[in-house]
């Protein structure tokens, strides 16, 4: 019981430091994360730069840092849009059902069966790439999980006599989805928003490792990797932390998100 | 004197919630003899099933017996091996839970799941088993054993699959037959004849039978004698004709008169005040005294153990005039 | 006539199950079940009518289409000498309500008792933002609830508690008539029988209509003025429930109430009936129990029994399908 209180405010714990570091990083660093420094470039962590420079001389830490606001402000709106679209088609499909549920549900099987890196290609050479395209990728991906979630639980949730006792008081459908279904199905959505967090985070990093994601010099966890890893046996920290960051941010997420299952269904 | 087939003695379980610990049994003591039908009644919470599961060892992680002996046949279980203790258990009780289709395995055939401790435990050839399993279904009163043998539990109906489950429980011949609300999940057409079935088999194998229900009538019906359990302990003990006619202890009286009775409604059901008390707490004095219509200064301080009054066991301080006081309260 | 609240006319709810396309365009009827299987059934204003049955035997669909959970398949319902249609009007909808059986799933776990109520009060203008409080005060107080019970949630409170909650939800449409189904059978018997009694209670204080969904015969012994025994979805004995009880007509109700453990001390069981409940079929021809009846005839097996007087009984509201009695 304690245990697990523990590990859900150290997620949480872990997850605010991040995000407070991000938010106030004009304050906490006064490097550029885009100020090149041509004559210390790839300097070993110093009383100066506390994770050394990259091959341009850029300060690491202070790229991790503007990296953090860049990744986890795309990953959690990538994750919003699916979570407010998919939660909204769920829930009318599962109360529905008929026509509508099985339309939708062809539409997610075609969906889920579509290859994620291939459409989030795709759409950079239509849209270009930067934060839209990867938002617009995730969203038009991620939404089907969220709608399968939700639609699952409102079908079980119809059925349950509080819900039939909702209709028989005559209150209007829009109402009894408000009140009645969503709050006791959308803690589910919630816990697995979590983890999708990390996924799209994981997925910006990806894009961005790739060249595809938010164009350089802008900081970012994944472009940062791709950039330092021809130094990776000199200077080893400058590809290898970004990935250490993506794993804290994951680490913390799944807590929170373990945490969350245990409250939410209380 | 023979030793009774069963024999439990003070026996204690404490369970681990996330509330606290649970004194779920707080020491009872039974014997089963031959060919007698005892009934184990009382409402949700007051222990009755963890009292059959720890006897027969089958308590979840979280459960478990912290004193307490138990005599099979006049032989002590505490000290034998773990091993040694299921075997012995498994041969001389059967069991018949309520839920029979949780109870059998959905993807072996009826004939396979009777015949299984036959053939394994007890070493019979597989004709011979066999053999037995057609005996047993027949007993059950399953009509066509032989091609019923070959079905799957899920093909029978309810009161089908609650004979097969009592089949499997005789299987190994056993002496006594523990029943944990075998019948509650059934319509009342099926219950008669499930109860018919256990009544029948006692008179003609002298089975043992301990019965648990939150069902009075039931009790009535097919026990001889009632154990009424109240948060894990029996506060009353007698036999079923004593006790129905004859309560001795408040709770016994206040929960014959709160259910309804078929042949003779009343005006209006007796009905308990309260709730049941959280056995995380400890209890001081008699656990039902909140509740009680006749409780003094001497209930709340201090709990009465069972003792004789009439031809009955009892727990109360007023076994004999609590009657009066509740006379005497609605006055 | 119009101390008939509601009156159920060859009521039927058939269940069709899913068909393929195949099977569509060959024409092939799809799989039904007539849970529900033409029921007459009249209310009177002020008395509680106790619906029995095995399970399987269509009493909760019955409840269900009477509340409106579920659209009739064919029949006539009306209330007041009101036709209800296939969708109700927020009054028609109003004036069934329901006690549901699982106190557990019953209530909005999200929902605090207070809010629960005043959704529907407010919903249904029965009380103003001003007085909404205090209306439900009442309420909790007639289902012997306390008023501190407003700002709980449904978790907080037992089993009995829960039920009585969800009583005062369905009075606080001021309902015509109440659907009871299996409203005590989760509870433990004390608690069962404090609900019990409360629902007498309510009865004799506002002259509650009710119908009593349960297998437990014997509670429904103790809450009912009438009662109706049905099986394979049809009704085939009602009647005064001492009437009834004491002179059973359909051979059905003879065997039900014969399998009835009793409380009577020295009681002792008798013989079991035989057979068992048969499947539901699509279609019936002749009586439905006559594969179980022990006095069936040949003409039981070509005849539709009708729910009519009994013969020679001094009640005529005391009625039975069944060919031998008529």
């Amino acid at each position: 019981m304690k245990a697990k209180n523990f590990s859900f405010y150290f997620g949480i714990g872990l997850l605010s430091f991040i995000v407070l570091v991000a938010a106030f990083a004009p304050w906490l660093t006064h490097y550029d994360p885009i100020g090149q420094d041509l004559l210390h470039t790839l300097a070993s962590p110093n009383s100066h730069h506390w994770l050394g420079t990259d091959n341009l001389g850029r300060d690491v830490l202070t790229r991790i840092i503007y990296g953090a606001r860049i990744d986890l402000s795309i990953g959690v709106l990538a994750v919003l849009f699916p979570f407010i679209l998919g939660t909204t088609l769920g829930l009318i499909s599962g109360w529905r059902g008929g026509w509508f549920d099985a339309i939708l549900m062809r539409i997610v099987d075609t969906t889920i069966a579509f290859p994620f890196y291939v459409l989030a290609i795709a759409l950079v050479f239509v849209v270009g790439a930067g934060p839209k395209s990867i938002i617009i990728a995730i969203s038009l991906v991620g939404w089907v999980a969220y709608c399968r979630i939700i639609r699952a639980a409102v079908l079980v949730a119809k059925e349950l006599d509080y819900v039939h006792a909702a209709k028989l008081s005559g209150l209007p459908t829009g109402r009894i989805l408000r009140r009645h279904i969503l709050p006791n199905v959308i803690s589910q959505a919630i816990v697995f928003s979590m983890s999708d967090i990390v996924l799209s985070i994981l997925a910006i990093v990806s894009l961005g490792y790739l060249g595809l994601g938010v164009p350089i010099p802008t900081a970012e966890w994944g472009s940062m990797i791709q950039e330092g890893q021809a130094y990776i046996l000199q200077q080893w920290w400058i590809p290898t932390i970004p990935g250490i960051m993506v794993v804290i941010v994951g680490f913390s997420l799944s807590l929170i998100g373990d945490g969350l299952v245990k409250r939410l269904n209380k | 004197m023979t030793s009774p087939l069963l024999s439990v003695r003070d026996l204690h379980v404490e369970i681990e919630t996330n509330r606290g610990l649970l004194k779920a049994i707080r020491g009872i003591s039974m014997d089963v003899n031959a060919g007698e039908s005892i009934g184990i009644v009382g409402e949700s919470g007051s222990g009755k099933s963890i009292t059959l599961k720890a006897i027969l060892g089958l308590l979840p992680p979280n459960a478990r017996v912290t004193k307490g002996e138990i005599f099979v046949e006049g032989r002590s279980l505490n000290g034998m091996s773990d091993k040694e203790r299921r075997a012995i258990l498994a041969e001389k009780i059967g069991i018949v839970f309520q839920d029979a289709i949780a109870a059998l395995n959905p993807v072996l055939t009826v004939g396979t799941q009777i015949s299984e401790i036959p053939h394994r435990r007890l070493g019979w050839s597989k004709a011979k088993s066999h053999e037995r399993a057609i005996e047993l279904m027949t007993l059950v009163g399953i009509p066509e054993a032989e091609k019923r043998l070959k079905v799957y539990p899920h093909q029978l109906s309810g009161g089908l699959r609650q004979r097969v489950a009592i089949a499997i429980a005789l299987s190994g011949n056993p002496k006594i037959i523990f029943c944990d609300e075998p019948t509650t999940a059934l319509d009342v057409t099926i219950q008669a004849q499930v109860l018919r079935l256990l009544e029948d088999l006692r008179a003609k194998e002298n089975t043992g039978i301990v019965f648990v229900t939150h069902d009075l009538a039931v009790v009535n019906e097919i026990c001889e004698k009632v154990n009424v359990m109240y948060a894990g302990r029996f506060v009353e003990r007698g036999t079923v004709e004593q006790t129905f006619q004859d309560p001795t202890h408040p709770y016994a009286y206040s929960l014959l008169k709160s259910a309804p009775d078929m042949e003779h409604p009343v005006e209006r059901l007796f009905s308990i005040q309260g709730e049941a008390p959280d056995l995380t707490k400890p209890t001081i004095g008699c656990p039902f005294a909140p509740r009680c219509f006749a409780a003094s200064e001497e209930c709340l301080a201090t709990e009465p153990e069972l003792r004789h009054v009439h031809e009955s066991e009892t727990a109360c301080h007023h076994a004999t005039n609590f009657l009066s006081q509740l006379n005497a309260g609605q006055a | 006539m119009s101390d008939i609240v509601l009156s159920a006319h060859e009521l039927s709810k058939h269940f069709v199950g899913r068909q393929s396309l195949l099977a569509k365009v060959r024409g092939q009827d799809p799989f039904t079940v007539p849970a529900v299987d033409g029921v007459d059934l009249d209310i009177k204003a002020g008395e509680t009518i106790g619906l029995v049955g095995e399970s399987g035997c269509g009493k909760s669909t019955l409840g269900r289409t009477l509340v409106g959970l579920y659209p009739q398949t064919s029949g006539e319902l009306s209330i007041f000498d009101r036709q209800i249609g296939k969708e109700r009007s927020l009054e028609e909808r109003r004036a069934v309500q329901m006690i549901f059986q699982d106190p557990f799933a019953s209530l909005n776990p999200r929902m605090t008792v207070g809010n629960m109520l005043k959704e529907i009060l407010l919903f249904h203008k029965l009380a103003t933002k001003e007085d909404v409080e205090d209306k439900s005060k009442e309420l909790l107080t007639l289902v012997g609830l306390p008023t501190s019970a407003l700002k709980s949630h449904p978790r907080q409170f037992s089993g009995g508690q829960r039920q009585r909650i969800g009583i005062a939800r369905a009075l606080a449409l001021q309902p015509k008539i109440l659907i009871a189904d299996e409203a005590v059978s989760a509870l433990d018997v004390s608690v069962q029988a404090s609900i019990v009694n409360l629902l007498l209670d309510l009865k004799r204080d506002l002259g509650l209509t009710m119908l009593f969904i349960s297998h437990n015969i014997a509670v429904v012994r103790q809450i009912s003025d009438r009662i109706a025994v049905m099986y394979l979805g049809r009704i085939v004995e009602t009647g005064p429930t001492e009437e009834v009880f004491a002179n059973p007509q359909h051979p059905y109700t003879k065997l039900l109430l014969n399998s009835v453990p009793k409380m009577t001390p020295g009681s002792k069981l008798g013989e079991a009936p035989s057979g068992e409940l048969p499947k539901m079929q699509a279609k019936f021809v002749g009586c439905r129990f006559r594969g179980r009846c022990p006095v069936a005839v040949d003409a039981c097996a070509t005849t539709d029994p009708k729910l009519l007087p009994v013969k020679g009984s001094n009640n005529p509201d005391h009625m039975t399908a069944c060919l031998l009695v008529q």
